[in-house]
C-alpha cells in the first residue's frame, strides 16, 4: 500500500501555516534531518487520537475475533445443526472486517486533517451495532428454541 | 491552529512571545497524547498475546451433563499451532508499535504515524480473523 503523506506532502498552497506549525525554532533543524518523516503540519494530538482510535478499533476486531471462536470452541452444541457457527462466524467476519476498514478510516481521518476538512463520518459503529443486534437475536431464538440438552 | 497561522506573519516580539508559549504548552499536551497512544500500542499488543495464550492452552468449555445434571468444565481442544502464531504476532505488534511510538515521541511529538506503522496490526489482527474463521468453519458444529 502507498504512504497517503506522500501525496500531498508538497505544502504548496500553505508555506506559512506548514512554518507556524513546526515552530520558530524546530523548522529549521526537523525537516532537513529527517527525510523520511516531515514534519506535520496537522496538530499532532488530533494524528494520536486518530491513532488510538484505530488502536481501539483495532482491540474491538480482536474482541469480535476470539468471541466468535470462543462461541464456536466453547460453547454446547445448540439442538440446530451449526447453531453455534450462526453466532459465532458473523462475530468473526465482522472483526477481520473491522481490522480492515478501521485501517482504512484512520487514513481518511489522516488525510482530512491534512486537507483541513471535516473528519469523513464513519459507518463503522453502525456496523458494529447491527452485526452485534443481530447475533443477539440469532442467540436468543437459538436459546428459546434448540437449547442444550 | 489558525491562530497562530494568522499571528505568525506579524512577527513582533509580542507575538514571537506567545507563540513560544502557545508551543510549551502544545509540547506537554502532545506529550502526553503521545504517552496515551504509546500506552494504547501495548494494550493491544497484551491483547492479542492474552488471545495467542488463550487458543494454545485451551479455556475450560461449558457442557451440561445429563446424567449429573449439571455443568462441567472439561478442557477444550486446545490450538497450540494457531495460538503460538497468534502469540507471535501480538509479539510483533507490540514490539513494532512501541518502537514506533516511542521514536516519534522522543523525536518531539511532531511526526504522525505513518501507514506502515498501522498496516502490519491491522494486517495482523485480519490473518487472526481468517484463520479463527476457519477453524470455526471446519473445527466445530
Amino acid at each position: 500500500m502507498t504512504d497517503p503523506r506522500s501525496t500531498d506532502d508538497d505544502g504548496a498552497d500553505e508555506p506559512d501555516a506548514a512554518g507556524a506549525a513546526t515552530g520558530p525554532s524546530a523548522g529549521a533543524t526537523e525537516a532537513p534531518a529527517d527525510g523520511a518523516e516531515a514534519p506535520s503540519r496537522i496538530d499532532v494530538r488530533f494524528s494520536y487520537a486518530n491513532e488510538r482510535t484505530f488502536l481501539a478499533w483495532n482491540r474491538t476486531a480482536l474482541a469480535l475475533v476470539t468471541a466468535g471462536l470462543a462461541i464456536t470452541q466453547l460453547l454446547p452444541p445448540f439442538n440446530v445443526p451449526g447453531g453455534r457457527r450462526m453466532i459465532g462466524m458473523p462475530l468473526i467476519v465482522l472483526g477481520i472486517v473491522l481490522a480492515i476498514a478501521s485501517l482504512r478510516q484512520w487514513r481518511r481521518n489522516e488525510e482530512a486533517m491534512h486537507r483541513d476538512e471535516p473528519l469523513p463520518a464513519s459507518p463503522l459503529p453502525m456496523i458494529l451495532a447491527v452485526v452485534i443486534g443481530i447475533s443477539a437475536v440469532t442467540a436468543g431464538i437459538l436459546a428459546a428454541i434448540g437449547g442444550p440438552s | 491552529m489558525t491562530d497562530r497561522a494568522a499571528t505568525a506573519p506579524a512577527a513582533t516580539p509580542d507575538a514571537e512571545e506567545l507563540s513560544y508559549g502557545d508551543d510549551a504548552d502544545e509540547g506537554v499536551a502532545s506529550g502526553l497524547a503521545a504517552e496515551r497512544t504509546e500506552m494504547a500500542w501495548s494494550r493491544s499488543g497484551l491483547a492479542m498475546i492474552g488471545c495467542g495464550v488463550a487458543i494454545a492452552k485451551g479455556l475450560p468449555a461449558l457442557s451440561w451433563s445429563s446424567t449429573q445434571r449439571s455443568l462441567v468444565f472439561p478442557e477444550s481442544a486446545s490450538h497450540p499451532a494457531l495460538g503460538g502464531a497468534v502469540l507471535s504476532v501480538g509479539v510483533v505488534v507490540w514490539l513494532l508499535g512501541l518502537y514506533s511510538a516511542r521514536r516519534r515521541r522522543h523525536a518531539g511529538g511532531r511526526h504522525v504515524a505513518e501507514w506502515s506503522d498501522l498496516a502490519p496490526t491491522a494486517y495482523g489482527t485480519a490473518a487472526v480473523g481468517v484463520a479463527a474463521l476457519v477453524l470455526a468453519a471446519f473445527l466445530s458444529g
